[in-house]
């Protein structure tokens, strides 16, 4: 075994020779490794001062295996390497979350603005069509109790006329219209047709009664005899009495232009003339009031 | 001769290099606050960042125990890879705080993005 032994010992310090000039240790590998990849990624942007730092220990551990080969300072140099160019990474990766955590936050701030803003313009909205709705009931509201009120007070007046005229003389409803009756007697002189003095004032409250009516009724005073006595004397006697009547009334305000006067003799009785008391009730003046509507 | 003088120099320059190196304890000082950084980070739930901090003190203990042996220079450089592997604890510890941070921002985004009414 003697003459063999020299060569094994050779075989092995070539060996060692070898391995310490060019086997990198594996923290000096590692180094490099996390260095490239540090210096590729967003430290390079973001941390650049802690991945210059990086680069100068690993040139630091590079020089050194370069003097030296593998020892444990070599090693120890590229450990720390290592752990700066992972620490320079590390870094840079916790920057670029900062950065996507203060984006996130605005942009969560911007949207509950939106929100916030979209709530308020509904409500805005909601109170625009609640307040133009409770205007329009409103509205109606009083455009009904105008009318309800301008009823009332149409249908107030026209009881209150009604009601002065049926204590002035009799008054009925016809085809012809509302029809206020003057007793002859009371109103003319037998065979007469000027009026009773005392006639004048309760023709003054008829009159007073129709210009309250303001339907702006048309009137037609018609006069009326009994059957005594030719037709001729009869037309002649009712048609004077209507037309004093008629310029009476005229005389006391009503309009001229919406009052006529109309003789119609005995051809229309309202009761029997073989009686005392049916011939006074046919010597009568009529006033029939014409509602506008029916003209 | 004067070949040997300067190599004898060396030697001796080397030599004293050696003997002169004082324990390291600022190194040993600076592993210990980085070490306590971290761990008031919270380094311990964060599995990279606890790895890194169990590295830190297993390298503390050698390099103490490396001091014991007057083995100063060894001491330092494991103090020191103590530092580092330290400091990289508390800044993987930071990154997933902050990747934490950047998910609650995320889910508040979501939260707050209106329905899509159809």
């Amino acid at each position: 075994m003697s003459p063999s032994k020299p060569i094994p010992f050779f075989v092995a310090a070539a060996i060692m020779v070898v391995g310490c000039a060019h086997a990198t240790p594996s923290e000096l590998v590692a180094a490099r490794s996390a260095y490239e990849q540090a210096a590729t990624g967003p430290a390079q942007e973001y941390t650049p001062a802690e991945l210059h730092v990086a680069k100068k220990s690993l040139a630091r551990a590079e020089a050194l295996f370069e003097d030296k080969g593998d020892t444990s300072a070599v090693r120890d140099q590229a450990y720390i390497a290592l752990r700066k160019a992972e620490l320079a990474a590390t870094l840079g990766r916790v920057a670029v979350l900062k950065r996507q955590a203060a984006a996130a936050t605005q942009e969560g701030r911007q949207r509950e603005e939106q929100e916030a803003a979209r709530t308020r313009a509904e409500l805005k909205a909601t109170r625009g069509v609640l307040a133009t709705q409770q205007a329009a009931n409103t509205a109606t509201e009083e455009e009904l109790a105008v009318e309800r009120q301008r009823r009332e007070e149409a249908e107030a007046r026209a009881a209150k006329v009604a009601a002065d005229l049926a204590n002035l003389a009799a008054v009925k409803q016809d085809i012809r219209g509302t029809v206020i009756t003057l007793s002859g007697s009371v109103v003319f002189a037998s065979g007469k047709h000027t009026l009773l003095p005392s006639a004048r004032s309760r023709l003054g409250q008829v009159a007073e009664a129709l210009l309250k009516d303001e339907a702006d009724a048309t009137y037609v005073v018609e006069g009326h005899t009994d059957s005594s006595g030719t037709a001729a004397v009869n037309n002649e006697l009712s048609r004077k009495r209507a037309e004093a009547v008629r310029d009476y009334l005229v005389e006391r305000g009503v309009p001229a232009d919406r009052i006529t006067a109309e003789g119609h003799g005995a051809d229309q009785p309202v009761a029997e003339n073989s009686t005392a008391e049916g011939r006074a009730n046919n010597r009568r003046v009529e006033i029939v009031v014409k509602p506008r509507t029916a003209r | 001769m004067p070949r040997v003088i300067v190599s004898l120099l060396g030697l001796a320059l080397a030599s004293a290099a050696c003997a002169s190196s004082r324990p390291p304890t600022n190194t040993v000082a600076d592993a210990l606050a980085s070490m306590r950084g971290a761990e008031e980070l919270g380094a311990a739930q964060v599995p990279p960042a606890a790895l890194q901090l169990q590295l830190a003190q297993e390298e503390l203990e050698r390099a103490r125990r490396l001091m014991d042996d007057g083995k100063n220079d060894r001491a330092h450089a494991m103090a020191l890879r103590a530092v580092n592997d330290a400091e990289l604890a508390i800044a993987l510890t930071r990154e997933a705080q902050a990747r934490q941070a950047v998910e609650q921002a995320k889910q508040g985004v979501d939260a707050r993005t209106p329905e899509v009414t159809p």
